[in-house]
């Protein structure tokens, strides 16, 4: 049951992650009168990918509630788990964005569409309302839900954008240098926000949360900070070798196909990251009476 | 690097904390207590640190041969309990009652055991 609540989390974290960073990338990577990479496959399979796993995350989330896999089908479970928990109300919503938007994004759409990276990040953003409670209410529950929702949202922006980066690597050509420098760019941007936001939320929470934090938890969470410090260490590998590599007129034959499999190995472990957050939502502290 | 080392900690510290540890209902005290003895040979009353979903939380109750023994349960919302009420009063012997608890905000479910007796 864990295993499989943590792994449709995690494919619905991903898609929607990496969904939202192909949509933002011809924003900032790309000049006004220059080509923007459109990816209009992975557009389309990472909209019905969200999609679908919004349904399978409902299901696995339902069953839980019910107390076990045998409980997936159980009308009555599934009824309850929408109508009873702020769970269920937030995801009906989301469900309703996630199909809409697929409808949207099944067909290829302009390079730098708003309303589609709109749609996106408020349903990347809406991931934020479901996981929390114990939360304070008033101005300072909705400063917490805006500060989760930018941390979400500079997260794709990161995450996603490097899968951009990945899949309009070999078209980059003479371009390469400035698109690098301008998502070098947004990315510090998206780190900086993850931080603050991050610093923020964290200072809430150790205040509201007394340690209920499991060992398995924990060491969870050192994981995800390895990982992430991986990320970290190859941007900064990208930033400070390949770009000036680049820039110096090093040869596009040996530095593209370099930063191809450095910028792979970077979204790699982002998609680690994602992983790490599928599971760590669906953990339970081990309660006893 | 430091600026990526203070990253990684507290994205670590704010996605995993926020989604995993904090909205699950616990039992925060119960009557009767946990190995104490029962006055009331009807009711049980647990009582949580969340609010939970009344169609998604309930109990049974076991006797010491692990047969259950009919009850039904409902609700308080305003109090966070779960108010269980046996068909026929609870004669003296050791009870089991297991619990299942789903919280009203994130859904999560959490289960526990209160063993007690009665005299």
């Amino acid at each position: 049951m864990f295993a499989l609540l943590a792994a449709t989390r995690f494919v619905h974290f991903a898609a929607l992650t990496v969904l939202f960073g192909l949509l933002a990338f011809p924003f900032y990577a790309c000049g006004p009168g220059e080509d923007a990479p459109r990816f209009p496959k992975a557009i389309k399979w990472s909209a019905v990918l969200t999609l679908i796993s919004a349904w399978a995350v409902l299901l696995m989330m339902s069953a839980n509630m019910g107390g076990g896999l045998a409980s997936t089908f159980d009308p009555q479970v599934l009824q309850a788990a929408i109508g009873d928990t702020e769970f269920g109300r937030v995801w009906t919503v989301r469900l309703l964005l996630a199909l809409a938007m697929a409808a949207m994004l099944i067909r290829p759409g302009p390079a730098r569409d708003m309303k589609r990276l709109v749609l996106c990040g408020g349903l990347l953003a809406s991931i934020g309302l479901t996981g929390h409670s114990a939360m304070p209410g008033g101005v300072p529950g909705i400063i917490h839900r805006l500060a989760d929702a930018a941390h979400l949202i500079a997260a794709g922006w990161w995450i996603g954008g490097l899968l951009a980066l990945v899949l309009a690597a070999p078209a980059l050509g003479a371009n390469a240098v400035r698109v690098l420098e301008r998502f070098s760019g947004v990315g510090y941007g998206a780190v900086a926000v993850i931080v603050l936001t991050g610093l923020f939320k964290s200072a809430v929470l150790i205040a509201t949360v007394n340690s209920s934090v499991s060992t398995a938890y924990g060491w969870t969470l050192l994981l995800k900070i390895g990982l992430f410090a991986g990320m970290g260490a190859l941007a900064l590998a990208n930033r400070f070798w390949i770009t000036p590599g680049l820039k110096r007129g090093g040869d596009p034959a040996i530095w593209l196909p370099r930063l191809r499999r450095q910028v792979m190995a970077e979204f790699a472990l982002g998609i680690g990251v994602l992983a790490v957050v599928g599971a760590l939502g669906a953990m339970s502290p081990p309660v006893s009476g | 690097m430091k600026i990526i080392t203070t990253a990684a900690i507290a994205l670590a510290l704010s996605l995993g904390i926020a989604s995993g540890a904090l909205a699950h209902a616990k039992l925060v005290k119960s009557d009767p207590p946990a190995g104490g003895q029962a006055k009331d040979k009807s009711n049980i009353e647990l009582t949580f640190s969340e609010e939970i979903s009344g169609k998604l939380s309930g109990a049974e109750v076991k006797d010491s041969a692990g047969a259950r023994l009919a009850s039904t349960s409902m609700i308080d919302q305003k109090e966070k309990g779960l108010m269980v009420m046996m068909k026929a009063p609870l004669k003296p012997g050791d009870y089991k009652l297991d619990w299942h608890a789903v919280a009203s905000d994130d859904g999560h479910r959490t289960t526990g055991t209160v063993a007690f007796s009665v005299k």
